[in-house]
């Protein structure tokens, strides 16, 4: 298809050529390299004259009047030039793909217009199918990690579907949107659709960095856009049918640091505590918490007698096994992907069909995905009418564990890996599948605190069913050479059912009586052994969603515009008209009009009638109700204005109007113009004119403004609500909201400054590209606290500013070219940095809190920070920075007062790519380093208490002195601390006390080194062409994530995971642990 | 040609722009939640939230350092209460009120007549008498004015009290005025008094006296505040007639919307599914008030806490960390109590082998978490007779003293749902150490009416008894927490400011100087 748009291209572009009548004709084919497949519109010209013709749909040409001695030049764009001298009639040429050729680099802009890199006045880089699906993900995103500068790509956590939060230049909006717009063939979708994309059906993505994207775009695209362009079938006549099949494990690759030491106790006195000595003589055999005696590979009881007081005793070795009862839970998980794509077409139709489908179990045993996504493209040309039509349905279930029973609300209980993460690692954990024999079931699990974890993936769970649907259809009338009209509508909308249930959970007389005083689970979740009821009902809850296939909470803006449907309607004209030979002009002429909806309905009920019927319509008492829907309406009318100078002067004026149904009717029409600029230095100058040694240089400057509308539909009427409890039976209450709406709010506004250049050196094998930006965007929308003697909570105010500049580089470079060395080497990278500063917020207010994580940390706005930071307690610390401790006590003191931990977004990003090749083997690797943030790990905190993190036995349970501490003598004088010990290495020290306490315990380094993509093909279509069956066939060994390399102080996760999918990264609470997968591809086309 | 593609285009053009009507972009409307809200619909909500605060988790500090509760010995320690660790961060009783107080805001905005007014001022003042007894100056001239006034000056705590009894009077007189076709709201909105203006205006009047009482300290506002209470005191306070100001929407067993039972149940019972909610498993009982009722001969002891059978107790050489009182009507039973601050849990020395046993502390019981259904006090009866008590005894109103105690006394004993509830407050108030000192001094007939409404608020009322306590010093003999390094000096006077006061209010609370936890006081305290 590329092939097609490319030929389409080539007439546009070419200056009329002159035939001139002479000599002999030559005839040939030319194919390609890479799957010796032909190249229609390859143009073949004779070196030195103006006399040419181009290939034809089977790649086949005839030039006629070629005289004697004359030497072919075969060109294509995204090939290399070709020159082969006309020994005979008969004259076949093999094109080879160029990747490096920046000046031809076709860059697909709104609308499916293709335009030369050239011409663009702002950032973009084109990432291609190969580049995108080497390692096969499922999701797209996760294929473009790494490959783009400025683009932030990261995997919330390592679930069976992993969300990813993808953002371009940092964040702009301090509570809005940060994400990058993804357009599927030019229409947005939402963030959570970007899973419903097959990436074997994308052709290619532009990366656009800027905001200037949003002048085509709209306001959506204010954080940059991620534009997918599908495939569209072949252009070679001839079907072609490609299979592929990727086989891939995943398994844990670094698990959290847990100690190994000692077992379990958690600060009971007698008989456990020897009363004169204080130390911990016996484990405490129902115990969660790890601050037990050292193991000794004695043989002791875990937990209380089964049943009864004199019923069976489990004894268990006290050390822990060779594999790690906690590590050993996990499984190998399975993604097996199967693909299969017919495509077909000629140079002016085409059709593709494909589908594909991923099977996949998870690391946590029971979880489970399939997804299967069909889509079909054609496109149909009638004369001066062209029709182009794709759309694909997908269809997705997922199997995902809860949490467990020891909570009455709503999946209230214990998460799952904080169970398994907090438990003594002695206890094998992994034995206890059968969750009816003894010492597995709730009534004789050793843990009185906790529940058994098969417990929790067997009966507590999400299962969820998602599908969706987008469409577009496209038509374009080009009844003259100088203007074209094109009308698309397009719609995207999905339906996602999810059902969470949990079974009921009976405790026998006996495990309800306490035994043993422990305030075991039962007395936890039945309020106390006294109380009658044995048993805790079973849980469910239905959500039911019209909108992106997602059941993900609406309204929430953080995230992008997730859960809506949406429908659009686009009409632009195009014109072009060429004045003095020199001046190439063009104007579009549009408008945009969109709508997006979402309604959800949920019902839940924490009291089943009847042990595992999940019905809503079999409870006890009555069921918990909700709905919530949402409109939004846009219009829009643009304008863009393209000239150019002899194809090396290029400039872009755009002028854009939104007029957005969440303001008020004041407000809500705004304007957002943009001009962007691009200068071809080697075609401008003469002198630098086939210079050998700079090849290409491009220098470009882009102004851009643009208006983003941030807030929720409705959020500009004050409401009431209902007043909680209510109703009560007929009795009906309302409250006043604590949100004060305010009429006034205006859309938040962008502007962008971006300059940089494009260069290539030595016949382009060594590209660079740097570009450097600012944006300040203003008029934050924020829900600033306010005063609770104001009759509210929050205001809706637009108030505050954020500063994001930074410089993007990359550079790309063929060390060795495998046509004329045999080897090929190509080394990409690319290189960000991403500065943010909050420059204010509203008058008087210093900080605005995303996120309040405990009372020792939060993520925050703060002005004169970077956007967003970590706050939180800290030890006090002398000017230097060492912790001061007590001359007495040994222990450190806490600073209550929240202090700046860091920014949570990296600073710095590279990302690299190697190709190796020799004949028909390549290996592709890409790696990537991130550094210059923190993250806070509240799992780290849990297993610090629960005594069995490796902080937690750092100094070996015994006193210690506390690393690099000062002790004060007198005041503002400090010592060195080196014999001074803390009063307890113990439970009483990271349990509870000032370490424990303050937030900057549990900060590490965000920075890390992962090898993201390794991927070892061998191409084995020599071998398999003589079946003339067969066209091509190949088979990989890939892996994803397969190393990482963290500062040693982290000891915990991977500092790429997030709590959320919102701006307030920085902080993970027990995300599954990293995972890596690796594994095989075959692909065969025939 | 040209000119016949610019008409395609711009037929184009205009076809998809005269779709777009002008209420296309007009989506104001919220599908959600309403914009408007009936002057039923807002005083149902605001007298539910009402009822909600004393009922809730927000008092449970007050209740602990009051004697009522004790921090579970099951669980590690809670320093804040225990230890008195506390600053504006712990405690928020603030944020609440203020919010409600929009409610009743918003009801006056309605324009629906004196009587919702005059119900609306009349919960103002009860609201605003609360912030005050929690904050002392607080914000109130200048508050809820939304974005016209962001930070507002704090008002003298002595200054809003005088304002609230005018404003009583004003609400009174506004539904002594009403006409006959003024609308009265209907007894599903009304969830205390069920339309009924009558009590109402006898709810307002018990107000005023309590505002008056609660100033004696004041010797100088005496003449003042004797006279607005003789002026209105013809109208009658809450009594058998009227009963207490009790709120019920319709409490009924349900968890669904955060939770349908009366709210103290929500606070300490079990949810409907049978699971601990709230603070049931964080707290139990205290020994203070346990053994006040246990060496009264009180039959509120197993009421309003949870006996147990424990023949451990009887056989037991010794008990250690707990106070074991027996239930006057069940000599098997018990309720074990823990002292404030304590954190081992109650043990019986058990012969022969003289071997420990836990013995199971005891809960609320089942005069304080009755149903699930029963109504919230939001000024309890026995609360009513007792201030009228305190009325008589200082010559504010006239009547009999005892008579009023007395009739107190009974009203709680039928509010914690006492078996025969009359006769077995008949019974108990004969005691000679419970009887009131008819014709003693005033301080003794003072402290016997404290001692009693203490004995009653148990555990509904626990802010009510923090005020007495500070206003009156009884009762004198509520020990401090034993928790090690707690070392307070006196109980707690008040809490501070809340943390939110100093980041959105900064300036104005920074004007109210330092709060020193064991020295600052309440304009009124003693």
């Amino acid at each position: 298809m590329k092939k097609l748009l490319l030929v389409s291209l080539c007439f546009l572009l070419l200056c009329i050529t002159q035939v001139f009548a002479q000599n002999r004709t030559v005839t040939g084919t030319v194919t390609a390299k890479e799957d010796g497949l032909p190249i229609p519109g390859v143009t073949v010209k004779v070196k030195g004259t103006t006399v040419g013709t181009q290939t034809n749909t089977a790649g086949k040409y005839s030039l006629a009047n070629v005289p004697a001695g004359a030497t072919l030049v075969f060109s294509f764009i995204g090939y290399q030039t070709l020159s082969l001298p006309a020994t005979g009639p008969t004259l076949n040429a093999v094109l080879v793909i160029s990747s490096n050729q920046l000046g031809e680099v076709v860059v697909t802009s709104a609308l499916g217009i293709k335009r030369q890199a050239k011409e663009l006045g702002y950032a973009a880089t084109n990432i291609s199918a190969k580049a995108l699906t080497q390692t096969s993900p499922t999701n797209f995103t996760n294929g473009l990690t790494a490959k783009a500068p400025g683009l932030v790509i990261s995997t919330l956590d390592n679930g069976i579907d992993p969300q990813t939060r993808f953002t371009l230049r940092g964040n702009r909006h301090i509570i809005g949107n940060n994400y990058a717009l993804v357009l599927l063939n030019g229409v947005p979708i939402s963030p959570n659709d970007v899973n419903t994309i097959n990436p074997n059906d994308i052709e290619s993505v532009d990366i656009l960095n800027g905001a200037g994207a949003a002048s085509l775009y709209g306001s959506e695209a204010s954080n940059g856009a991620l534009s997918i362009t599908t495939k569209h079938g072949s252009s070679t006549g001839t079907p072609q049918v490609t299979y592929s099949n990727t086989f891939l494990a995943e398994n844990i690759s670094y698990f959290p640091g847990l100690q190994t030491q000692f077992g379990s106790y958690g600060g009971e006195g007698a008989p456990f505590l020897d009363p004169l000595t204080n130390q911990v003589t016996t484990p405490v055999p129902y115990e969660n918490q790890s601050y037990g005696p050292r193991y000794d590979g004695s043989t002791q009881q875990l937990g209380l007698p089964a049943y009864a007081d004199n019923g069976p005793v489990q004894m268990v070795p006290y050390s822990t096994p060779k594999t790690d009862p906690r590590r050993a839970f996990f499984q190998t998980g399975i993604q097996d992907q199967n693909n299969i794509s017919y495509a077909a077409g000629d140079a002016a139709n085409s059709f593709n069909l494909s589908a594909n489908n991923v099977a996949q179990k998870g690391v946590v045993p029971n979880d489970r995905r399939d997804r299967t996504v069909v889509r079909v493209s054609a496109t149909k040309t009638y004369g001066i009418f062209k029709a182009d039509f794709t759309a694909s349905y997908s269809h997705q279930t997922t199997s995902t564990y809860g949490a467990g029973f020891d909570g009455a609300s709503l999946n209230g209980g214990r998460s799952l890996l904080s169970g398994i993460l907090n438990s003594p690692s002695w206890a094998p954990i992994n034995e206890y599948k059968d969750v009816n024999a003894m010492f597995g079931d709730n009534n004789s699990y050793f843990n009185s605190y906790n529940v058994n974890p098969y417990w929790t993936i067997n009966n507590s769970r999400y299962n969820t069913r998602s599908d969706n649907f987008n469409g577009s259809f496209m038509g374009t009338l080009t009844p003259t050479k100088w203007f074209n009209l094109q009308y698309r509508l397009a719609d995207n909308f999905g339906t996602g059912v999810q059902q969470y249930t949990r079974a009921q959970v009976n405790f026998s007389a006996y495990y309800h009586s306490d035994p043993g005083n422990t305030q075991n689970q039962a007395y936890g979740a039945l309020g106390g052994a006294a109380n009658t009821p044995g048993s805790v009902p079973g849980q469910v809850q239905n959500i039911m969603q019209y909108g992106d296939g997602s059941v993900s909470p609406v309204n929430n803006v953080g995230a992008g515009p997730q859960g809506y449907s949406r429908i659009t309607q686009d009409i632009f004209a195009n014109f072009h008209k060429t004045f003095f030979t020199d001046f190439k002009t063009s104007l579009l002429l549009g408008s945009s009009i969109w709508e997006e909806h979402y309604n959800q309905i949920s019902n839940s009920s924490t009291q089943l009638l009847i042990d595992k019927f999940y019905n809503i319509g079999s409870i006890l008492g009555v069921p918990s109700t909700g709905q919530v829907q949402g409109t939004i309406h846009q219009i829009a009318w643009l304008g863009s204005a393209n000239i150019s100078y002899k194809d090396y002067v290029f400039l872009e004026v755009s002028d854009r109007n939104d007029q957005d149904s969440r303001l008020s009717a004041a407000n809500r029409s705004f304007w957002y113009p943009s001009a962007k600029l691009s200068f071809l230095l080697t075609d401008a100058i003469q002198a630098l004119k086939n210079n050998k040694i700079l090849s290409y240089a491009k220098l470009r400057a882009s102004l851009s403004k643009v208006g983003d509308v941030n807030i929720p539909p409705y959020s500009i009427i004050p409401t009431f609500g209902v007043t909680t409890g209510f109703p009560y039976g007929s009795t009906g209450g309302l409250s006043l909201s604590t949100q004060l709406n305010s009429p006034t709010l205006k859309p938040e506004f962008t502007k962008e400054l971006e300059f940089g250049g494009d260069f290539g050196f030595f016949d382009n094998r060594i590209n660079a590209g740097i570009t450097y930006y600012k944006s300040n965007t203003t008029n934050q929308t924020l829900p600033i606290t306010v005063a609770p003697e104001t009759g509210y909570l929050t205001s809706l105010v637009n108030i505050g500013e954020v500063e994001n500049s930074g410089i993007e580089t990359k550079l790309d470079i063929q060390v060795l070219t495998k046509q004329q060395n045999g080897f090929g080497l190509d080394l990409g990278g690319n290189f960000t940095i991403q500065n943010s500063k909050v420059l204010s917020l509203t008058a008087g207010l210093p900080s605005v809190t995303l996120t309040t994580i405990s009372t020792a940390a939060a993520i925050q706005a703060r002005v004169g920070q970077p956007f967003p930071v970590l706050m939180g307690t800290d030890l006090v610390r002398d000017p230097q920075g060492h912790p001061i401790v007590d001359a007495n006590t040994g222990n450190p003191a806490l600073n209550s007062n929240l202090v700046n931990l860091g920014q949570t977004n990296p600073k710095y990003l590279l990302g690299l790519t190697q190709t190796l090749s020799y004949k028909f083997v390549t290996l592709t690797v890409t790696s990537e380093f991130r550094t210059g943030n923190v993250i806070y790990n509240q799992g780290l905190l849990q297993a610090t208490a629960a005594g069995t993190s490796l902080l937690s036995a750092s100094s070996g349970r015994q006193q210690f002195v506390f690393p690099n501490s000062v002790i004060q003598t007198s005041p503002g004088v400090y010592t060195k601390n080196t014999s001074t010990l803390t009063s307890d290495g113990g439970i009483n020290f990271f349990d509870s006390g000032n370490f424990y306490a303050a937030g900057s315990t549990y900060v590490t380094s965000g920075a890390f080194w992962k090898l993201r993509e390794a991927d070892l093909n061998f191409d084995l279509t020599s071998l398999v062409r003589k079946t003339k069956v067969i066209k091509r066939a190949s088979i990989a060994l890939i892996g994803r994530n397969l190393l990482m390399w963290r500062p040693a102080s982290n000891t915990w996760t991977d500092p790429e995971f997030s709590s959320t999918s919102g701006n307030s990264v920085g902080y993970e609470t027990n995300q599954l642990p990293p995972t890596r997968f690796f594994g095989a591809n075959l692909t065969v086309t025939f | 040609m040209m000119k016949k593609y610019i008409s395609i285009l711009l037929l184009t053009l205009g076809i998809a722009g005269s779709s777009c009507k002008k209420d296309f972009l007009s989506l104001e409307t919220n599908p959600n939640t309403p914009s408007s809200a009936s002057p039923d619909l807002i005083l149902a909500g605001a007298l539910k939230m009402s009822a909600q605060f004393p009922n809730s988790t927000k008092y449970t500090m007050y209740a602990g350092w009051m004697g009522y509760l004790a921090w579970s010995t099951g669980y590690q320690a809670n320093t804040a209460l225990e230890q008195y660790a506390i600053t504006s961060g712990t405690y928020d009783v603030w944020t609440d009120y203020y919010i409600n107080l929009g409610n009743y805001q918003a009801l006056i905005a309605t324009n629906s007549g004196p009587n919702y007014t005059g119900i609306a001022k009349i919960m103002t003042a009860y609201n605003y008498e609360a912030l005050v007894d929690n904050y002392n100056n607080v914000p109130y001239s200048q508050a809820l004015q939304g974005t016209k006034n962001f930070t507002p000056a704090y008002d003298n705590g002595s200054v809003i009290y005088d304002d609230l009894m005018k404003q009583l009077d004003a609400a009174i007189t506004m539904i002594k005025g009403a006409g006959a076709s003024a609308l009265i709201p209907t007894t599903k909105a009304d969830i205390i008094f069920g339309g009924n203006m009558t009590n109402w205006i006898k709810f307002a009047n018990t107000l005023k006296l309590k505002l008056a009482l609660r100033q004696v300290n004041l010797s100088a506002k005496t003449g003042a505040l004797t006279a607005a209470v003789s002026a209105t005191s013809a109208l009658g306070y809450l009594d058998g007639t009227s009963g207490g100001a009790v709120a019920n929407p319709g409490y009924f067993n349900s968890d669904v919307n955060s939770g349908q039972q009366t709210p103290i149940v929500i606070a300490y019972g079990l949810t409907a599914s049978g699971g601990s909610s709230g603070n049931n498993a964080t707290y139990q009982a205290n020994a203070y008030s346990a053994h006040y009722y246990g060496m009264n001969n009180d039959p509120r002891l197993d009421q309003v806490f949870s006996a147990t059978s424990t023949p451990n107790a009887a056989s037991a050489t010794s008990i250690t960390n707990a106070s074991v009182d027996w239930v006057p009507s069940n000599p098997s039973w018990v309720v074990v109590s823990s002292p404030f601050g304590s954190n081992s849990p109650p043990q019986a020395i058990v012969p022969p082998a003289a071997k420990a046993a836990n013995m199971s502390p005891s809960k609320f019981g089942p005069g304080v978490l009755k149903t699930p259904s029963a109504g919230a006090n939001v000024l309890s009866l026995a609360e009513s007779f007792f201030l009228q008590a305190e009325g008589v005894a200082r010559g504010y109103i006239t009547g009999n003293a005892a008579t009023l105690y007395n009739a107190g006394i009974a009203a709680s004993f039928a509010d914690d749902l006492v078996p025969s509830a009359a006769s077995a407050a008949a019974t108990y108030a004969a005691q000679p150490q419970i009887a009131y000192p008819t014709g003693g001094s005033l301080t003794a007939q003072i402290k016997a009416i404290i001692f009693q409404k203490y004995a009653a608020l148990n555990l509904y009322g626990a802010f009510e008894a923090y005020n007495e306590f500070r206003r009156t010093g009884y009762p004198d003999d509520i020990p401090l927490s034993i928790y090690s390094g707690a070392n307070a000096p006196n109980q707690v006077t008040r809490i501070p400011y809340p943390f939110i006061e100093y980041s959105t209010n900064a300036a104005n609370v920074g004007a109210q100087g330092t709060i020193n936890i064991f020295t600052s006081k309440i304009f009124w305290a003693k």
